[in-house]
């Protein structure tokens, strides 16, 4: 039974409990009222009784002196003649009639001038003696009428007169008549007394009379909820844990009163278990989350080689680094802006300008040293999306970007070195080749003529001997300096063989050779050691219209001044 | 706890409705009673005679005892229309029903009186209905037994308690008498006696007969006195002034049942006419409030019913009960019977 129930249960049987108690206690009020009526009733009886007794055995004297409440007396004789008479006013013929047939009589109220009496008679040996007396006995406090058998009444208290005809009409003893109760009772001589009382003041004694049965009611409440709760505090927790359990559906927070430590504990370990799930849920997020980084940036570690692996112009190269820029903002949302500054280049796309890349602000920013160059990244990085992960995954695409721009540098430089050779820093032969062919198919087309010079160094081998291969290589690099020095910008010139090299005139014509051949070989013997030359010259279109023949003519042309 | 609170206000107005419906459907017709309290025990045949039907009556309709002074009649009865009550019992003098003309008029109530006869006062009160014969036709009695007795000057004495009933019923016999050429001459109670008659008619009360009887006996000897109802009572049982005096009556006071006299020994009284016709008065009453009579359907409902009352059967005709006249003569403590007239 839960408490609301108990007080409920409580509450009813008290009101049950108070409801009879105050009906019993009505009931003995009023009996008690009824008692009063036989206690009035006994005390009228007995007077009349008394004077009924004192009249029947007492003689009239001739002069009376009627005592108090004695109205009048009279006496008559058995032919119903007035003998005497002292103040009487009422003699009947139904006093003398049923006197003679009962013995005594006692009449309807008689109101004498207001003041009410009746008449009792009572038959004597001489005749009939009848004394009128006034009925009303003083109870203060009390509304009782007498009654005489026609319905007529006085209050014994306060001598009003009122009618009870409905009143006596009625066989119960017990009359209400809103807002009155009455309650009768025959007494001596057809006389009933009533006793008028208001159901307001009978349910108020009522209620006085039944303050104890309340107390007690209140007492043993009280004791019986302080009981109550007594015993439901032994089994408070217990119950209330099973209430509890059978409440719970999911493993949620428990909404009730947290006013037991069990249910705190399940909440508390509801609320780790919440932080916990919240918890794992963002690791996984932020896996999930790197993983997609993961995928994008390794799109472009795979773009990246492909990105510079076709460049093949300074344009290309700074569309390439566009492009990166470019899939640098692509790979997250949290990178607002990129900037990319290589050499004296800068690009910027996004939230990134100029003035961002050239002063070094509050963003992310880092710079690599390429192998011939530097490399410096700035980023708009949105400080509460970019997580810590995606920054190193960041710096290591950033890095590996300078790697890829390294290697570009370092592809470009060794294609340089594959051009001229290394120790005279002329073309290479192979590269001569290429482009004295070109230059003839043009001379073809424009009908202009040049010139082929061979320069042979004769005895090259003993020199080396002789002065030792730094000396050689030191007069290799000499007579390369003089044909740069001798030679337009225009000119190609190469390093044909081990100890020989050849130059290519544009537009040279064949009269100013001889001066220019001559330059040359003054400008080489000018060298610190004694070196011996030889020189071929052949001409376009005069000796040949392809580069094999203009060459061969050239070489032949060079051994025979040797041997000349 | 909401839930139960509502279904128990729910389940109160539910009982309070079945209670006002069975309270309303079972609320019993009033009929209050009015007595003079000042006047006590002049009436108390009359309250045994109402008394003693009340308690012969069922339980189907509610008796209410009403009291009220002389002065304030039209009071208490004005009180007592608006608390509901639409059927009385009365018990007044003709002056007094004439107060009521007011009030009565215009109301849906009736009244039953047992002791109005001024055919006047009848009819000029709508709904108001006695259970006496009027004076007309107690005066044409009063005439015709003087007819019959053949006497020839006759003195009218009137009382000057009830002047709409005395003067009423002394002109009428003076007048019926005229028509049967006997003289007659109507005084007052207070005037001396000069007028020569072989009969004296007495319209007053029993008091006023008991005052004037011995300057009727010094005056004229022991010519016949008749009285009229009013004058019959206990007083003149008493007193041998009376003796030998004729009296009108509207009641058979020899005939009556044997449970009705049992009862009047039981409490120690004798039948009188005032008493069986308050018997009357509520028994025509208590059906009239039976049966829902509104007042406008009335007079015809009891001029279409006969009423068994204390003397036998009796019907209504022109707002009066038509009962016979009885003629008694006092002898010393008793009533002899003369005869009736219709």
């Amino acid at each position: 039974m839960t408490f609301k129930r108990f007080v409920i249960f409580l509450t009813v049987a008290s009101v049950v409990f108070a409801s009879i108690d105050l009906y019993f206690q009505f009931v003995n009020v009023r009996n008690e009222l009824n008692e009063e009526l036989d206690v009035v009733s006994t005390v009228f009886s007995q007077r009349i009784e008394g004077i009924i007794h004192l009249i029947s055995i007492m003689k009239l004297p001739d002069n009376v002196t009627l005592p108090p409440g004695i109205k009048g007396v009279i006496e008559i004789d058995n032919n119903g003649n007035v003998v005497r008479s002292y103040g009487f006013n009422d003699y009947t013929k139904a006093l003398y009639e049923f006197s003679v047939m009962s013995g005594s009589y006692i009449s309807p109220l008689i109101n004498l001038e207001g003041s009410p009496a009746i008449t009792i008679a009572s038959k004597t040996p001489s005749g009939i003696i009848a004394v009128e007396i006034d009925p009303r006995i003083s109870i203060p406090d009390r509304n009782i009428y007498i009654v005489d058998q026609s319905g007529f009444g006085i209050n014994l208290s306060d001598g009003e007169w009122k009618t009870f005809i409905s009143i006596l009409a009625k066989n119960s003893n017990f009359i209400i008549e809103w807002p009155y109760l009455f309650i009768k009772d025959a007494t001596y001589g057809n006389y009933t007394l009533v006793n008028q009382v208001r159901i307001s003041s009978l349910i108020y004694r009522a209620l006085i009379a039944s303050l104890p049965s309340y107390v007690l009611i209140f007492v043993f409440f009280s004791l019986t909820g302080l009981l109550y709760l007594y015993l439901k505090k032994k089994d408070r927790p217990i119950e209330e844990f099973l209430n509890f359990l059978g409440e719970i559906k999911t493993f949620s927070k428990y909404e009730g009163k947290e006013d037991q430590k069990f249910v705190k504990n399940y909440n508390d370990l509801v609320n780790e278990w919440n932080k916990l799930s919240k918890g794992y849920a963002s690791v996984i997020d932020e896996i999930g989350q790197t993983n997609a980084d993961l995928i994008k940036f390794n799109d472009l570690y795979a773009e990246l080689p492909m990105i510079f692996e076709r460049i093949d112009s300074e344009e290309s190269f700074n569309d390439a680094i566009k492009i990166v820029a470019r899939r640098i903002l692509d790979l997250s949302k949290c990178v607002k802006g990129v900037g990319i500054k290589y050499g004296q280049k800068i690009f910027n796309i996004g939230t990134i300008t100029s003035y961002d890349l050239q002063n070094n602000g509050t963003k992310f920013n880092l710079e690599i040293k390429t192998h011939s160059n530097t490399l410096g990244f700035v980023l708009d990085l949105d400080r509460f999306t970019t997580t810590d992960i995606f920054k190193e995954l960041l710096v290591s695409l950033l890095h590996h970007i300078g790697s890829v721009v390294s290697m570009h540098e370092l592809r470009e430089e060794r294609n340089e070195s594959a051009m001229y050779d290394p120790l005279t820093e002329l073309l290479t032969r192979q590269e001569f080749s290429n482009l004295v062919f070109r230059e003839i198919e043009i001379l073809k087309r424009e009908k202009g003529q040049s010139a082929f010079v061979l320069i042979d160094i004769k005895d090259f081998r003993e020199f080396n001997e002789r002065y030792g291969h730094f000396e050689g290589d030191v007069l290799m690099k000499y007579i390369s300096k003089v044909i740069k020095n001798s030679t337009r910008i225009t000119d190609i010139s190469c390093r044909w063989g081990e100890d020989s090299f050849a130059i290519y005139f544009a537009n040279f014509r064949k009269t100013d050779m001889k001066a220019k051949e001559a330059e040359i070989l003054g400008k080489i013997k000018e060298f610190k050691r004694e070196v011996n030359i030889k020189i071929g010259v052949s001409y376009y279109p005069q000796d040949g219209e392809t580069f094999e023949e203009l060459m061969k003519m050239a070489e032949e042309r060079s051994e025979s001044e040797n041997e000349s | 706890m909401k839930k139960y609170l509502v279904i128990s206000i729910v389940i109160i107005a539910i009982a309070l409705v079945a209670m006002i419906f069975f309270f309303e459907r079972n609320r019993k017709p009033v009929v209050g009673i009015l007595f003079p309290i000042d006047s006590a025990t002049a009436y108390s045949d009359r309250m045994a005679g109402a008394l003693i039907a009340i308690k012969s009556l069922p339980d189907s309709v509610k008796f209410v005892d009403i009291d009220f002074k002389s002065s304030d009649l039209s009071t208490v009865i004005s009180k007592s229309i608006k608390s509901g009550i639409r059927y009385f019992v009365t018990f007044l003098t003709s002056s007094q029903a004439s107060e009521l003309r007011n009030v009565l008029n215009g109301k849906d109530v009736i009244l039953v009186d047992s002791q109005v006869t001024n055919p006047v006062v009848i009819n000029e009160i709508k709904d108001f209905y006695t259970i006496s014969p009027t004076d007309t036709i107690q005066a044409s009695a009063i005439a015709d037994y003087i007819h019959a007795k053949n006497y020839k000057n006759i003195l009218i004495i009137k009382g000057d308690q009830n002047p709409i009933y005395e003067n009423y019923l002394s002109s009428r016999i003076a007048s019926d008498l005229h028509n049967y050429g006997i003289n007659s001459i109507i005084t007052d109670a207070n005037q001396s006696l000069n007028a020569a008659a072989d009969c004296v008619v007495l319209v007053m009360s029993s008091n006023r007969v008991i005052e004037i009887m011995p300057q009727i006996r010094s005056r004229y000897g022991m010519i016949p006195v008749i009285g009229s109802d009013w004058t019959l009572d206990q007083t003149l049982l008493n007193s041998q002034l009376s003796n030998g005096m004729i009296v009108t009556c509207f009641a058979d006071l020899a005939n009556l049942s044997k449970s009705f006299k049992e009862l009047l020994y039981k409490i120690k009284m004798f039948p009188d006419s005032p008493m069986l016709l308050a018997y009357n008065a509520v028994i025509v009453t208590f059906l009239l409030a039976k049966n829902g009579v509104r007042a406008d359907d009335a007079e015809k409902f009891l001029d279409s019913h006969a009423f068994l009352g204390s003397n036998g059967e009796f019907t209504f005709s022109n707002k009066s009960a038509s009962s016979k006249i009885y003629f008694y003569r006092i002898s010393g403590e008793s009533l002899t019977l003369l005869g009736s007239w219709r």
